[in-house]
C-alpha cells in the first residue's frame, strides 16, 4: 500500500517536472523591444548589417539578422520558422511561379547583383586563367545547389575542384587561411576581405547572382520597402554590389 | 519471471518514454522514405560514392583507433603517469569539443599552413586537407576518446590481480599483456571499437571543416545528406536510410562482441 | 646449508608497518599464524615480489632479490616463487589444463603428474567458473607447483574447503619429495599440527612468537 503511494508520488513529480520544462522552453516568449526577424544569405551579411542599422535608426525597431546559406535558410522558412523578411541570393526562389515553398511573399525586390570572381589568397602569387584547370593547385568552389555554386558551374563548366563548400563564406575562409590556391567567390567578398585578391584582372560577367528581398509578414513590409529606396541602393553600391547585371 | 526483482512502475514509464523519444525520429524517417523510387535513388552515383567513402574512412579510422588507443588506455590505467588528470582531459577533449571546432583546430595544426602541416608539406609533400586521408584523420580524432575511455574503464575495473599472479608464475610483462590482459580485454575493446566506429561513421563537422567536401574523395554519407537536404530532400532521406542500414548491418551481427552480458 | 629464505627488512603498505626477520631452511614447511590484518598476506606478497622493501634485504637462496633500492629489486617474474593467493585468482578465460601449465617453466610431465596427484584429470578441459571451490583450490595449487618454484607460498588454502580436496592438498604437502620449501598462512590449528615443521606468529606486522607445535 505504502509502496504504491510513493510510486504514484514519483510519477506525479516526474510528470510535473516534464511539463514545467516543456512550458518554459516551448512556450516562453522573449521580452525585449519590438523588432523584426530577417533571414539573410551569408554573402549579404556585411551589407545587411549596415542596411539594418540604417533602418533601425529611422524606424526605431530592432532588426534581428540570421545569416546562412540561401538554401539552408529557405529550408528553415519552409519548415515554418517565424520570419518577417528574407534576403536571398537565389532570386529565382521568388521570381518564378514556383513559390509554393515560401507561401505568398508580399513585397519582392530585385535587390542587387553580384558577379563571380576567381580569387586567390592575398599572400599567394598571381595566377592566370589556365591555372583554373591545373590539378596540382587546390581549387575550392561552392557546391551546386548553392547559388554561387550553380553560377560557377554555369560559367566555368567542369573544373578540378578539391572541395565543394556549403557557402561562399566557407570558400573565403579557405582562401584567407591560405589552405587553397584558388577559389570562386563573389566580387563583394574580394572587396571586403584583405586576405583575398583577384587571381587575375577580371571583368564583371554573368552568369551572376541576383539577390532578392521578400517580406513574409506584415511586420516585414516596411523593411523590405526601405530596401528599394535610394539610400539602400547607396549602401549596397558602397559594398561592391551592382545595381543591375553587366551587359 | 519468478525470482526477478520487480521494477518500479515509474521507472518503467520513464524508460518507455525515453525509448519512444529515441525511436520517433527513426520512425519519421522511415515514414518519409520514398519507398517506390528508392532503388533508383540508391543506385545513383552520388549515393554509391558517398557510401564507399564512408565505409573506407570509418573502417580505416577504427583500425587506427584500435592501434593507437589500446596502448594509451593501458598506460592511463596501469602506469603512474605524471599529470594523469591533464592527459585524461586531453583524451576526452575531442568528445567535448564541437566537431566543427575540432575540425578547425585540426586545420590549424595539420593544414597546409598549419603548425605541423606546413612541415608535412615541405618535407614529405604530404597534404591532408581535401584528401581521404584527411577525412580519416578527422574521424580518428573524434572517435579515439570513445575507445580509450571504454577500454581504460574496463582495465581499471578489472584490476591487475591476475596480472600479478601471472608474473609470479614467471611470465614477463609482455607475456602477461599478451596472454592475460589482452584476452580478457577483448569484450571491452569490442565495445569501444563499435562506439568509435559508429562515431567515425557519423562524423560531419570535423570532416567538412578539415577534409572538405568532394564526391568520391571526402564526401561521406553525412556530408552528402547535409548537402542533399538543401536541394533534393528525397535523396537526403535515401542517404539517411543508407547510413541507418549500414550502422545496423555492422553493429547488429557483432553485438555479442560488444554488448555486455548476453 | 644456506637458508632458502632470509628476510630482514621493513616495508609499509597502507596502514600496515611490516618489520620482519625470518629465516627458513630448505625443505621446511613453516606455518604463519596470527590475527587478521597482522600482515601475513603482505609478507607472502613481499616474498613473491609484488611488494617492495623500504629498507633491509631479502635473500632467496644465495641471491639478494630486494635490498630496498630500485636497482637491487628483482621483479616477480624473475623469482622462482609459487604463490597461491587467498582468492586463488585463476584465469577464467583459460582451461584448467592451460591454467596449470601457464608458467613458462612448466613442463608437460609436471603438469600431467600434478593433474593426477590432485585429481584434476577430468576437469582438464573445463574452465574455472565451472569448478567448485575445492576444485579451484586444487587447480591453484597445481598451477603454482607446475612452475617448479623454489619457494611455495600458500595463503589460507584450506579455508572453506571440502574434506576431499583438503585431503589431497595435504597429501601433496606432506610429501617432502613433491613440495619445495613452503610458507603456509593458516588459521587452522589441525593443519598446523599435521604439516608444519615450525610455527611463526605474526601480530601487527611483526613476528611475535614461535609457539611450539
Amino acid at each position: 500500500m505504502k509502496d504504491g503511494n510513493s510510486e504514484a508520488m514519483t510519477m506525479v513529480f516526474i510528470a510535473f517536472t516534464l511539463t514545467l520544462v516543456l512550458w518554459l522552453t516551448v512556450f516562453s516568449h522573449d521580452d525585449g523591444p519590438p523588432g523584426i526577424r530577417v533571414l539573410v544569405a551569408s554573402s549579404l551579411a556585411d551589407v545587411a548589417d549596415d542596411l539594418a542599422d540604417e533602418w533601425s535608426s529611422t524606424s526605431g525597431l530592432r532588426v534581428e539578422l540570421v545569416t546562412g546559406g540561401s538554401n539552408h535558410l529557405a529550408a528553415q522558412v519552409r519548415d515554418g520558422a517565424p520570419v518577417d523578411a528574407f534576403l536571398t541570393a537565389d532570386a529565382d526562389l521568388f521570381l518564378t511561379a514556383d513559390t509554393d515553398l515560401l507561401g505568398e511573399p508580399a513585397i519582392v525586390h530585385e535587390l542587387a547583383v553580384n558577379h563571380l570572381m576567381v580569387a586567390r589568397p592575398a599572400v599567394g602569387p598571381d595566377r592566370e586563367p589556365a591555372d583554373l584547370h591545373d590539378p596540382s593547385l587546390v581549387l575550392v568552389a561552392c557546391a551546386t545547389g548553392v547559388p554561387c555554386g550553380d553560377a560557377a558551374a554555369e560559367r566555368f563548366g567542369d573544373l578540378p575542384v578539391d572541395s565543394y563548400e556549403s557557402s561562399a563564406r566557407a570558400v573565403v575562409t579557405r582562401l584567407t587561411l591560405d589552405e587553397a590556391d584558388l577559389g570562386i567567390v563573389y566580387a563583394t567578398d574580394v572587396a571586403a576581405h584583405e586576405g583575398l585578391a583577384a587571381a587575375w584582372p577580371q571583368e564583371p560577367a554573368c552568369p551572376c547572382v541576383t539577390y532578392a528581398a521578400a517580406s513574409l509578414s506584415p511586420s516585414g513590409d516596411p523593411f523590405v520597402a526601405f530596401l528599394g529606396s535610394d539610400r539602400a541602393r547607396q549602401i549596397l553600391a558602397a559594398h561592391g554590389f551592382d545595381a543591375e547585371p553587366p551587359r | 519471471m519468478t525470482g526477478q526483482l520487480r521494477a518500479p512502475r515509474s521507472v518503467l514509464v520513464v524508460a518507455t518514454l525515453t525509448v519512444a523519444f529515441l525511436a520517433l525520429p527513426v520512425l519519421a524517417l522511415l515514414q518519409r522514405a520514398p519507398w517506390s523510387g528508392l532503388v533508383d535513388l540508391l543506385r545513383r552515383r552520388e549515393v554509391v560514392d558517398a557510401l564507399g567513402v564512408s565505409l573506407l574512412v570509418s573502417m580505416v579510422a577504427a583500425g587506427i583507433v584500435l592501434v593507437l588507443g589500446t596502448p594509451l588506455a593501458w598506460v592511463l590505467a596501469r602506469v603512474d603517469v605524471p599529470f594523469r588528470r591533464l592527459v585524461r582531459a586531453l583524451v576526452i577533449l575531442p568528445m567535448v569539443l564541437p566537431p566543427v571546432v575540432g575540425g578547425t583546430a585540426l586545420l590549424f595544426a595539420l593544414g597546409r599552413r598549419g603548425l605541423v602541416g606546413q612541415w608535412l608539406e615541405r618535407w614529405f609533400d604530404l597534404t591532408l586537407p581535401f584528401t581521404t586521408a584527411g577525412a580519416v584523420v578527422a574521424a580518428t580524432f573524434v572517435a579515439l576518446p570513445f575507445f580509450v575511455i571504454t577500454v581504460e574503464g574496463a582495465l581499471r575495473t578489472s584490476g591487475d590481480d591476475l596480472e600479478q599472479v601471472a608474473s609470479t608464475l614467471g611470465a614477463d610483462p609482455l607475456t602477461v599483456l599478451r596472454r592475460i590482459t589482452l584476452p580478457r580485454l577483448l569484450p571491452a575493446m569490442g565495445a569501444g571499437l563499435a562506439l568509435a566506429w559508429a562515431r567515425a561513421l557519423g562524423e560531419f563537422g570535423a570532416t567538412i571543416t578539415f577534409a572538405g567536401n568532394l564526391p568520391g574523395r571526402t564526401r561521406t554519407l553525412p556530408l552528402a545528406t547535409f548537402q542533399a537536404l538543401e536541394s533534393d530532400p528525397e535523396a537526403a532521406v535515401a542517404l539517411s536510410l543508407v547510413l541507418l542500414v549500414v550502422s545496423l548491418a555492422v553493429l547488429l551481427p557483432t553485438r555479442h562482441r560488444w554488448l555486455p552480458t548476453q | 646449508m644456506s637458508p632458502a629464505l632470509l628476510l630482514d627488512g621493513t616495508t609499509t603498505v597502507g596502514d600496515l608497518d611490516l618489520r620482519v626477520t625470518l629465516e627458513v631452511m630448505p625443505g621446511e614447511l613453516v606455518a604463519v599464524v596470527g590475527p587478521n590484518g597482522a600482515g601475513k598476506t603482505t609478507l607472502l606478497r613481499l616474498l613473491a615480489g609484488l611488494v617492495r622493501l623500504d629498507a633491509g634485504h631479502l635473500d632467496l637462496g644465495d641471491r639478494t632479490v630486494d635490498d630496498g633500492t630500485d636497482r637491487g629489486f628483482v621483479p616477480a617474474h624473475l623469482r622462482r616463487m609459487g604463490w597461491v593467493p587467498q582468492d586463488r585468482l585463476l584465469f577464467d578465460h583459460l582451461t584448467v589444463a592451460a591454467n596449470v601449465g601457464f608458467s613458462p617453466r612448466a613442463t608437460t610431465d609436471r603438469v600431467a603428474s600434478l593433474l593426477t596427484a590432485l585429481h584434476l584429470e577430468d576437469l582438464a578441459d573445463r574452465r574455472p567458473p565451472e569448478c567448485s571451490g575445492g576444485q579451484a583450490q586444487r587447480v591453484a595449487v597445481a598451477r603454482a607447483l607446475a612452475a617448479d618454484p623454489d619457494l611455495l607460498l600458500l595463503d589460507e588454502p584450506s579455508t572453506a574447503l571440502d574434506l576431499a580436496s583438503r585431503h589431497r592438498i595435504h597429501a601433496l604437502l606432506a610429501d617432502r619429495d613433491r613440495r619445495p620449501t613452503t610458507l603456509l598462512v593458516t588459521h587452522d590449528s589441525s593443519e598446523v599440527a599435521d604439516l608444519a615443521d615450525r610455527v611463526v606468529e605474526m601480530t601487527a606486522g611483526r613476528i611475535t612468537g614461535t609457539p611450539p607445535l
